[in-house]
């Protein structure tokens, strides 16, 4: 039992700073938050050529794919430290569909896309809601038919994060009308620029623009789908038990908003005091501080299971719920500790925490309810984490 | 890092919950047998060496480290065991930071084989935790002291063979601790029942003698206590997450077995929401408790560690009281004992706002 980084461990945490500290500029982050890191602004994009470049695109593939072989907990750290810096996000394509090819992909589907997920020149997105089929994922009725060496593609995708700059949607499909829900599922390849793929953005309070996604008619090479077809939802689902742990797992935001309160709590003075001074605050930021210490020990527990060789179900599931609930906490939290100054927009050049924390407060609500709302992660725990009996659900089909 | 026990602390945790399910077990608890059954435990804890564990052996101990005693302390919390054993450990922790190498090799042995214990006689009414505000006094005479002053609710205070005593020492106001028998002249021992029926007891001390040898260490103890402090908390958060994790267990055993309307009451949504509610805050505990235990510097991870199972510990026993219904409300219910503990330890070693203001401190508030 050890809690404290390895040598080795540590090495790769000075690496990775090293290495933001070269290539995140004032610039770069002024990007993200104008993006607030959902889409590729020229910055951006030259940023993650430097990460592609290392080939931490590939952190923990197999050498065989390209990849570095690295632990989950590489991982891990890498990603909360880009996310305190407040650098470009760590792309799930690379941490989460990408393995998901090299463990159910064909041949076929590895050598059409690894290579180029790697470089950077591949993003995928995210294609599985449709406006009736959100928790209820298995009732999803986009359909692709077989025609020939071809797929056939007609349908409609929500939420559809990213549709606008990524290169390609990651379709969940139904190939088989006569199978039962779950059966009939298939993960699909399209590209974004295919004839028939139309983009429409949907707007939302975070700022964060995410599409709704037109198919008609639109074909692709029979190589697209991912693996074997009609095995799509337990590749979907398999996915999610690591993406869940992902989704959870953004606690270098949660520490830098932490850290960014005590040093304004440190500076700001109210009724005649500081911040500090007042036993309120610092009772309020110390609980903060806490529970982003549980998060974080949490995701930790979450890449320790993962290098384990062990898929982090419940552990996962536990830190997509405790910590997606504790970023409402902050943001609410906070900003009543701030007082007025905290109603600042992220467009006013001195809103505190460079307008990080109102923005927080907007953007908490979509990690509740997205990656499987916390109400059915609840459920998850208690069923396949607790061993409790299924709940009564409606009869779906 | 690596979050992992080793196969002989898992065989050591096995051993112990096998211990505890044999000599300390539900069924007793709250009924005439559990007197005897603790008389049992005890004797097994003193006779087998588990008293030694976490002291090296050529001082007299059986071995082993924080983690075993963390192991220790964990299966105690599952069992609700009684306070005793956990008494004699904090005051032999104490003994061994404070004590000077002749007073260990004397003291140490003694206390690792359970031939004599001792409790810790530290709070008073005007000073639980702060160090600053204690008023017992120990003044000078002759070459040894004399002690006056009031503790209050000392845990095993009427079994232990002496008692580890803080106090201010005359003119440096240095914070110092003295070994005193139960049996000195000039000490009286007044049990208190408190409402989880663990023994406790208030000591008055009236000039009370202490000879120079009965100093435990020398100069102002503060900084030492402060660190056995923290070790003391850390314990007891991993015993409350041990608590935790019965009264999970409890919960989950009712609404699985229980039906109403004709289904399990487990398979109702806001039940089955109360009991993962349970397991996320534990999860968080006992990870926070481990990296307590496991802690060079223990102080803001011990704060922690206390705090997040405290909340966890007092949220699941009211949660457990209400999907158990009238059956966890008798005194058959083992979850009482559950629920008194919780406050208990949640008060004992300082509760939940005095960790958040340590935790304030460490982030340089």
């Amino acid at each position: 039992m050890k809690f404290e980084l390895s040598d080795q461990q540590q090495e790769w945490q000075a690496e990775v700073r090293d290495f933001l500290r070269h290539h995140l500029t004032d610039a770069v982050r002024a990007e993200v938050i104008a993006w607030h890191g959902h889409g590729h602004g020229p910055r951006t994009r030259d940023f993650y050529k430097a990460v592609a470049d290392r080939n931490w695109t590939a952190l923990t593939w197999p050498a065989s794919c390209g990849g570095m072989e690295r632990g989950a907990i590489d991982q891990f750290i890498l990603a909360e430290e880009f996310e305190y810096a407040g650098a470009p996000r760590v792309e799930m394509t690379w941490t989460s569909l990408a393995p998901l090819l090299i463990r159910y992909g064909t041949d076929a589907n590895r050598a059409l896309w690894l290579e180029d997920i790697r470089s950077g020149d591949i993003l995928f997105a995210l294609g599985y809601s449709e406006s009736e089929a959100g928790t209820d994922l298995a009732s999803l009725r986009t359909t692709a038919r077989r025609d020939g060496d071809e797929w056939v593609i007609d349908g409609e995708k929500t939420w559809n994060t990213g549709a606008h700059f990524a290169t390609h949607e990651w379709l969940a499909v139904r190939t088989n009308a006569e199978a039962r829900r779950h059966r009939g599922i298939s993960l699909i390849v399209v590209p974004i620029g295919a004839p028939g793929v139309q983009t429409y953005p949907i707007l939302t309070w975070s700022g964060v623009r995410t599409s709704r996604v037109v198919f008609t008619n639109v074909r692709v090479p029979a190589d697209n789908l991912v693996g074997e077809v009609d095995r799509g939802w337990a590749y979907i689902t398999g996915a999610l038990d690591f993406e869940r742990a992902t989704i959870g797992g953004h606690v270098g935001s949660l520490r830098r908003l932490v850290d960014g309160l005590v040093q304004y709590a440190g500076e700001q003075k109210r009724d005649g005091r500081l911040l500090r001074d007042d036993p309120a605050v610092r009772s309020g930021l110390a609980e903060l501080a806490l529970d982003v210490e549980l998060a974080g020990l949490m995701g930790l527990e979450v890449a320790d299971a993962i290098d384990r060789g062990q898929i982090p179900t419940l552990p996962g599931t536990v830190q997509k719920v405790f910590t997606t609930e504790l970023r409402t906490k902050v943001a609410d939290v906070g900003m009543r500790l701030l007082g007025q100054t905290a109603l600042l927009s992220e467009a006013e050049p001195d809103a505190p925490l460079g307008g990080f924390l109102e923005w927080t407060y907007r953007w908490a609500p979509v990690q509740r309810f997205g990656g499987g709302t916390n109400e059915v992660m609840r459920d998850i725990i208690a069923q396949r984490g607790l061993g409790l009996p299924r709940a009564a659900r409606g009869q779906g089909r | 890092m690596d979050l992992s026990l080793t196969p002989e602390q898992v065989g050591l945790s096995e051993t112990l919950q096998r211990l505890l399910a044999d000599l300390y077990p539900a069924a007793v608890l709250s009924t005439d047998e559990e007197p005897r059954a603790a008389d049992r435990l005890w004797a097994e804890l003193t006779g087998s060496g588990w008293l030694g564990v976490g002291v090296p052996e050529e001082l007299g101990g059986s071995g082993g480290g924080a983690i075993e005693l963390a192991i220790i302390f964990r299966h105690l919390g599952r069992a609700v065991a009684p306070s005793r054993y956990r008494s004699a450990v904090l005051a032999r922790l104490l003994v061994r930071a404070l004590a000077r190498d002749d007073q260990l090799s004397e003291i140490l042995p003694v206390l690792s084989a359970g031939q004599q214990t001792a409790t810790v006689a530290y709070a008073e009414d005007g000073a639980e935790n702060d160090p600053d505000h204690m008023a017992t006094v120990a003044k000078h005479d002759g070459a040894g002291w004399r002690l006056s002053g009031a503790k209050a609710l000392v845990p095993d205070a009427s079994s232990a063979d002496f008692l580890i005593v803080a106090a201010r020492a005359q003119y440096d106001g240095a914070l110092a601790f003295f070994r005193v028998n139960r049996a000195a002249p000039g000490l009286s021992i007044t049990d208190r029942q408190i409402f989880s029926r663990d023994p406790y007891s208030d000591v008055v001390l009236s000039d009370v003698p202490a000879d120079s040898a009965a100093r435990l260490g020398s100069g102002d103890s503060t900084a030492t206590y402060l660190r056995y402090r923290d070790s003391a908390t850390a314990l007891t958060a991993m015993e409350m997450v041990g608590s935790l994790e019965r009264v999970h267990e409890i919960m989950i055993g009712h609404v699985t077995s229980r039906t109403q309307f004709g289904v399990p009451v487990g398979s109702f949504q806001a039940v089955q929401h109360h009991a993962a509610d349970v397991a996320i805050a534990l999860a968080g505990a006992r990870l926070a408790a481990w990296k307590a235990v496991v802690s060079h510097d223990q102080g803001r991870p011990s704060a922690i560690a206390k705090a997040a199972a405290g909340r966890a510990l007092r949220n699941a026993t009211v949660l457990a009281h209400q999907v158990c219904g009238g059956m966890g409300y008798t005194t058959e219910s083992p979850l009482h004992r559950y629920s008194e503990r919780a406050m208990t330890y949640e008060i004992l070693l300082g509760g939940w706002d005095y960790q958040l203001e340590r935790v304030a401190v460490s982030l340089g508030l």
